[in-house]
């Protein structure tokens, strides 16, 4: 087709359906996907660096605790916002790295989309159960 | 002579040149560091459920919490927490080196094997200072 007639026929069509040839292009990668998947595994990946570290300090300051104590550390309301941001980083970070194994390893259409929504399920789960379990602890003190 | 064609697609007497395989090369820093971020990844993936057993233990009450606690500090359980953060922090290191690599710097063969080397070395010190402190207080 000429690149006039292309044109015209762009035109006809309503505005959603205008497409240039990189939007066409789009989506059509390995994952079927951009590079948000990317972009995202980095910068959950930077959170969970910072994180860590606050992560490690709770570890140590739970390491002696007897179950008052244990409760009263992880009931400040810093210690319980800093876990629960921990707990939504590491679950964002490691739905997207395990989603990556799986595109990589399973090559079966049907077995890779079930394990792929199991991944999206545990990753919930064990954020929902850390959510739920220090918001218990923060409301009961 | 005839081409016949393997399961995964390569032609086989076609005179064909496949590319190098892995096990054409000899194991390497870099190459050892690359699979274990993936291993420990995973390791780590499944290793959530510790940490938030343990904090259901917190939110369900003394009794389960004396229990849970109690797995968590018998030997076997810190062999396996031992583990954990070590891969934690292995994967944490390793994960920087990534973003340093992300940026377009130390590709050269040295600099990936001292980032390699350095990740290792911060991954093992601060695994150990962890313990040290966990266990001084």
């Amino acid at each position: 087709m000429s690149r006039q007639g292309r044109q015209q026929r762009q035109a006809a069509l309503p505005p959603r359906r205008r497409t240039t040839p990189l939007r066409r292009a789009r989506g059509l990668g390995a994952a079927h996907d951009g590079t948000a998947h990317f972009m995202a595994q980095r910068a959950t990946a930077a959170v969970s660096f910072l994180m860590l570290f606050i992560l490690a300090i709770v570890f140590v300051l739970l390491a002696g605790a007897d179950y008052e104590q244990a409760r009263r550390i992880v009931g400040e309301p810093l210690v319980a916002t800093a876990l629960v941001f921990t707990a939504a980083a590491f679950c964002w970070h490691m739905k997207l790295g395990m989603q990556v194994i799986i595109e990589d390893y399973v090559h079966h259409e049907l077995l890779k989309y079930a394990l792929l929504t199991a991944n999206v399920l545990f990753c919930s789960a064990i954020f929902f159960l850390a959510l739920i379990s220090i918001g218990r602890v923060v409301f009961s003190l | 002579m005839p081409t016949q064609r393997t399961s995964t697609g390569h032609e086989q007497g076609g005179g064909r040149v496949l590319s190098p395989h892995l096990q054409i090369y000899r194991p390497n820093l870099t190459m050892a560091m690359s699979i274990l971020h993936r291993i420990t990844g995973a390791v780590l993936y499944f290793s959530t459920f510790l940490g938030v057993w343990w904090l259901m233990g917190l939110a369900s009450g003394p009794k389960y919490f004396a229990y849970v606690n109690g797995m968590f500090r018998s030997w076997p359980a810190l062999v396996i927490l031992f583990a954990v953060s070590y891969q934690l922090f292995h994967h944490a290191f390793g994960g920087i080196r990534h973003l340093v690599w992300d940026s377009g710097r130390g590709f050269s063969v040295r600099s990936a094997e001292r980032l390699g080397l350095i990740s290792l070395a911060l991954a093992i010190i601060s695994t150990a200072l962890v313990w040290f402190l966990g266990w001084w207080t």
